[in-house]
């Protein structure tokens, strides 16, 4: 099987049992339960996309390993294009979505791999490398969706994971076997391993010598015993829950952004899939090539998605109240485009200077300043963004009334002379409740935080600007001599 | 391109029947270590105290599940641990491990 259908992977989710607590209760079938359905939802229409032919340059690449039509979620991009049409890729599954490609986090994440792997099995004649194309190919082969766990739940931020108080704040080594390893330990902020066939662990940070429990890399199935996923639950949970109809929800059917907290008690990882195991001197490099790729696609393009939504949303509120014309409305839209679209630039800039990372391995990353230029940019601008979207939406953005509430024979006469402007009050609602999504939900914080807050961003950008250069530059205009 | 030899096949079976599952590599490892280690199937986690009793030689296991079930219920057990170890069911190949299940 190359290209699996969303059908075929709804049959598959439908067989899967992971160990799922969510909102005070355990989850037996994730479809059954509204609020881990609309993850499973976003990912069953990520293979949808693909088997459109009119997205097949988006999300259908050719494996490296096989010459075989592969989602590009699975792709290790060996080229400037393959680095392009995965940013195409996140804008496009954005665009679709209007929540998180599941399988994102897991496509950079194996594209580090890909890089750091060839670099240990060349440095110190491990067989990562050959491990990982295994692994790789079994999950292509299957059309797998894969995600990706990266953040561990990092203690008191003042101590090294090894002086932590609680030592499964960090992933570490329990044991190692002679057929694998045993981990434990805690990720958190994890998206969409709950609805994934197969998660990959990274290293959450660079690690240093005498810190080698605690670099570990590798694949793990949903299921696996020892593995606990407790969801997120938040307003947006509990509306969904307990609604009497999604479609009265702003995202119906995909949801809000739903992540887990993953536990690992004592889970076995046989040697087939572990991508280092105690090579501290490789986990920076493999963090930073993660975030490298992630900050371009899911920092830079995915959110210009999500803009170009809430931009929809926020014209159709200023056209159903009879202000599309008046001149500060249209100037705060074309802001809202130009905050958008500079991320989208910086994004498809950091594929285009992408190059061969490290040299000889066949493995193309996006170029590391636009990809923190992209994530940096949109961090700001998204919050600006929602903004306009809240000041355009006006205070029924977050002071409308239930939608059903047309429908009560009571209070809907009422509530339909109440909104009824140059549209409908039903219209006015539904697009209110849209853009509450977004203006007040979980999208603003998500961004900020996703692919790294801005400060690491700030210091990518500190390290690779050459500022003497730019004094220098400076002088030489100004006449102003050398010391 | 390379080849690369990723898979293995299990057999698994409940008296007289029987049913070929192609996994990842470690596939079967992982399954000897959580039955043994953790009297746990991949994916059956609701199912308390399931796994009552274990032996594994070289590439055999055999597991005894509580209760007295029939073979029928025993391959359904199975099917569930094997496809949340992402191994699915073929119809070829020659097994390289087996399982028996009572």
């Amino acid at each position: 099987m190359a290209l699996k259908t969303a059908k075929e992977y709804l049959d598959s989710m439908k067989k899967l049992s992971p160990h799922v607590y969510c909102g005070g209760k355990w989850v037996k079938n994730l479809l059954n339960n509204k609020v881990t359905r609309s993850m499973v939802m976003a990912n069953a229409e990520m293979y949808a996309l693909a088997e459109d032919p009119k997205n097949k340059e988006v999300m259908v690449a050719t494996s490296h390993l096989t010459g075989e039509p592969i989602n590009r979620n699975l792709n290790v991009a060996r080229n400037i294009h393959d680095l392009d049409m995965r940013q195409e890729m996140a804008l496009l599954t954005s665009q679709t979505v209007g929540t998180c490609n599941y399988r994102c986090v897991g496509c950079d994440a194996l594209n580090s791999l890909a890089a750091t792997t060839w670099e240990m099995d060349r440095d110190l004649g491990t067989k990562y490398n050959e491990n990982f194309n295994k692994w790789l190919k079994y999950a292509q082969d299957n059309d797998l969706a894969v995600s990706g766990a990266i953040t561990d739940a990092k203690g008191d931020r003042k101590k090294r994971p090894s002086e932590q108080q609680e030592p499964d704040t960090f992933v570490h080594l329990v044991e190692k076997r002679q057929d694998g390893i045993v981990v434990r330990g805690i990720k958190v902020s994890q998206s969409g391993a709950i609805g994934s066939h197969e998660t990959l662990v990274l290293p959450g940070g660079a690690l240093r010598e005498g810190e080698e429990a605690f670099a570990l890399a590798f694949a793990v199935q949903n299921s696996a015993p020892g593995i606990t996923y407790i969801c997120q639950y938040n307003a947006y949970s509990a509306e969904r829950e307990f609604c009497e109809e999604e479609s009265e929800l702003g995202n119906p059917i995909y949801g809000q952004r739903e992540t887990s907290t993953m536990v690992f008690e004592n889970v076995f990882i046989p040697w087939e899939r572990v991508f280092l195991c105690g090579e501290t001197k490789y986990c920076g490099r493999m963090v930073t090539r993660f975030a490298k790729a992630h900050r371009m696609n899911c920092g830079g393009a995915c959110k210009v998605g999500f803009a170009d939504l809430i931009i929809g949303g926020t014209m159709l509120a200023a056209e159903y109240i009879g202000v599309e014309k008046v001149p500060h409305i249209q100037e705060k839209i074309i802001d809202m485009v130009r905050l958008s679209e500079t991320s989208h630039a910086c994004a498809i800039a950091a594929a285009m200077r992408g190059r061969e990372e490290p040299k000889g391995s066949g493995v193309f990353l996006p170029d590391d300043l636009f990809g923190n230029a992209a994530k940096l940019n949109i961090a700001h601008g998204f919050w600006e963004i929602i903004k306009n979207a809240g000041d355009i939406g006006g205070g029924l953005v977050v002071t409308a009334p239930k939608l059903k509430d047309l429908e009560n024979p009571e209070v809907g006469p009422m509530l339909k002379k109440a909104f009824a402007s140059a549209a409908p009050a039903e219209k006015r609602l539904k697009v209110a409740k849209f853009l509450q999504h977004w203006a007040a939900g979980l999208h603003g914080a998500g961004t900020w935080h996703g692919a790294g807050a801005p400060q690491t961003q700030r210091f990518m950008i500190s390290v690779l600007t050459n500022f003497d250069a730019k004094k220098k530059m400076a002088k030489k205009i100004m006449g102003m001599k050398e010391e | 391109m390379a080849q690369f030899d990723t898979d293995e096949i299990i057999k698994v079976k409940a008296g007289k029947l029987s049913r070929n599952y192609k996994g990842y590599k470690g596939t079967f490892a992982t399954l000897v270590y959580n039955s043994i280690h953790k009297k746990a199937l991949p994916g059956l986690y609701y199912e308390k105290d399931l796994v009552i009793d274990v032996e594994h030689e070289s590439n055999t296991l055999s597991v005894t599940f509580s209760g007295n079930r029939p073979e029928k219920a025993l391959m359904d057990i199975m099917d569930i641990a094997l496809e949340n170890a992402s191994a699915f069911p073929v119809e070829a190949g020659k097994a390289h491990f087996s399982i028996n299940v009572k």
